[in-house]
């Protein structure tokens, strides 16, 4: 473990708890503050360990997701507005964010080694297009289950399904991007676009899955509402599948 | 006839078809993770399908859950001919619209795209783990053949970890180990290259790939060898089709989801 790389992590984890908490007792201003700070924090974090490690930070798990809470942080700070309601699509974002964090404590909290190939271009596209996916998925996530919440009270509030669903096709475009370049990459060093093995049937697995939020038959409330529960999912699929592919 | 056109191209049988697919992909990871299976889907990789299907040697189940999987996914392109031939006239009747028509060009892509994927399943030919010594030819198919001119391996005693036993490709700087091969068609040399990780040699359809070296005092390389006609249409229409579906987001990004959750035109 790098010291000062894990001092920074649990200063963060802390940070967003507290952002969460501030979010929760509807303190807006003051959740500002530590959101900047924050997401400050969180880039400093990301270019240190750039700095130290020669690499873009996005070759272990512990990398992949500080890049992927700071993308997730900041298009959440552009695209969601600062509700006085305690629950909005913010809240669900903050709690995400918590959620990766927890899940790092499970991991070394330390850069990835340096490696020949961590500057090709494709393997570099592969892994910052994963974690950028996972991040607009998870924003997604946060629009679906704050329609959920929402349409249980009214059935005219729509904005929330229509940016899930905007956000869930950018990040599935930028997934299908990293897919584009885990191929030139696989060929380059494989000879071949396809391997049988479980990255490639896992991969396979998440498209299928957002193949399916895309399709659902039918129209009005119970579709809607389907689409928001499924459409909300795929980020925990994505997760999941992203956090079985890296044993810590 | 007409219902059952409807049926064969509703987003019922879609949603039917993308989710008999998730649970046999489902398990096909299972099988992967099982040790008897294992080794069969390593076999998977050295090979062309439309080879390997036909190894007396292999398991039958995992045959079964290929063929299974290329049936579903057949089924799923039916639904896409069915689906898009009615859409198709839909728009030039009535309704033509940008998004629409864009979301229809989208679709005849993935369908190229799973096509392209599958031509390279059963086309051509591919040979993994071939060994070579410096000098040493192989011959993939009657009228070509691959030479190893020369073999630079300064890494290998360096390798930690590894003594004693092959050096692996991910710790071996590429610019100080690498290969030089050579490609001849009827006796002729047409292309020359340095092959280090990452850096194959390509003409035309064909590939040679540096996977790796063998240690000793007269190294060897592991390549691998492999020719899929279908792979440049494949890389043309994958990227068009990520255009296609980032266009069709930026025209629809302001619509209402009414009208914008279905992706078909």
């Amino acid at each position: 473990m790098s010291e000062p790389v894990a001092i920074g992590y649990f200063l963060l984890f802390l940070c967003f708890g507290l952002v969460l908490g501030l979010r929760l007792l509807g303190w807006t201003r003051l959740e500002r503050v530590f959101t900047w700070g924050a997401l400050v924090g969180n880039g400093l974090l990301l270019c240190s360990i750039w700095f130290l490690s020669g690499h873009v930070p996005v070759f272990n798990l512990f990398e992949s997701f500080l890049l992927t809470v700071f993308i997730l942080g900041m298009t959440a700070l552009i695209f969601t507005d600062v509700s006085p309601e305690r629950s909005c699509t913010r809240t669900w974002v903050w709690a995400e964010v918590i959620v990766l964090f927890g899940v790092l404590l499970f991991y070394p909290k330390t850069h990835a080694p340096e490696r020949f190939y961590d500057k090709d271009l494709y393997v570099v596209l592969f892994h910052v297009g994963r974690a950028a996916a996972l991040a607009l998925m998870l924003l997604a996530s946060g629009f679906y289950a704050e329609f959920l919440r929402i349409s249980r009270r009214s059935s005219s509030q729509e904005d929330p399904l229509r940016m899930g669903r905007n956000f869930l096709v950018l990040g599935t475009i930028l997934f299908l991007v990293s897919e584009y370049a885990g191929i030139l990459w696989c060929l380059n060093g494989w000879g071949d676009f396809w391997r049988w093995n479980y990255g490639f049937l896992s991969s396979a697995f998440i498209m299928l899955y957002l193949m399916l939020v895309f399709h659902l038959p039918g129209k009005g409330s119970v579709s809607e509402r389907m689409t928001s529960i499924t459409g909300a999912m795929s980020s925990l699929v994505f997760l999941g599948i992203t956090v079985s592919r890296s044993a810590p | 006839m007409k219902a059952l056109g409807e049926k064969l191209g509703s987003l019922s049988l879609t949603t039917t078809a993308l989710i008999i697919l998730l649970l046999w992909l489902s398990g096909g990871i299972l099988l992967n993770a099982a040790p008897t299976f294992f080794p069969g889907f390593e076999s998977m990789n050295r090979t062309l399908l439309s080879e390997w299907l036909r190894f007396p040697q292999e398991r039958f189940f995992l045959k079964a859950w290929f063929i299974g999987l290329c049936l579903c996914m057949a089924l799923l392109g039916v639904n896409l001919i069915f689906c898009s031939w009615r859409r198709f006239f839909n728009l030039l009747r009535k309704n033509f619209g940008a998004a629409r028509a864009l979301m229809l060009l989208v679709h005849f892509l993935f369908g190229f795209v799973a096509l392209g994927h599958f031509s390279g399943f059963m086309f051509g030919y591919r040979y993994e783990d071939i060994r070579l010594a410096q000098g040493q030819v192989f011959q993939p198919a009657p009228d070509h053949s691959i030479k190893v001119e020369k073999i630079q391996l300064a890494d290998a005693s360096r390798t930690p970890g590894r003594l004693g036993r092959n050096p692996s490709i991910f710790d071996l700087n590429p610019r100080r180990n690498f290969a030089e091969v050579s490609i001849s068609e009827e006796g002729k040399e047409i292309r020359r290259q340095e092959l280090s990780f990452l850096t194959p040699l390509r003409s035309g359809a064909r590939q040679v790939t540096l996977r790796g070296f063998t240690a000793g005092s007269d190294p060897d390389v592991v390549l691998a060898i492999s020719s899929n006609p279908a792979l440049q249409f494949f890389l043309i229409l994958y990227p068009l089709m990520i255009a296609g579906m980032g266009l069709h987001l930026a025209i629809t990004w302001r619509k209402n989801s009414q009208r914008t959750n279905s992706p078909t035109p």
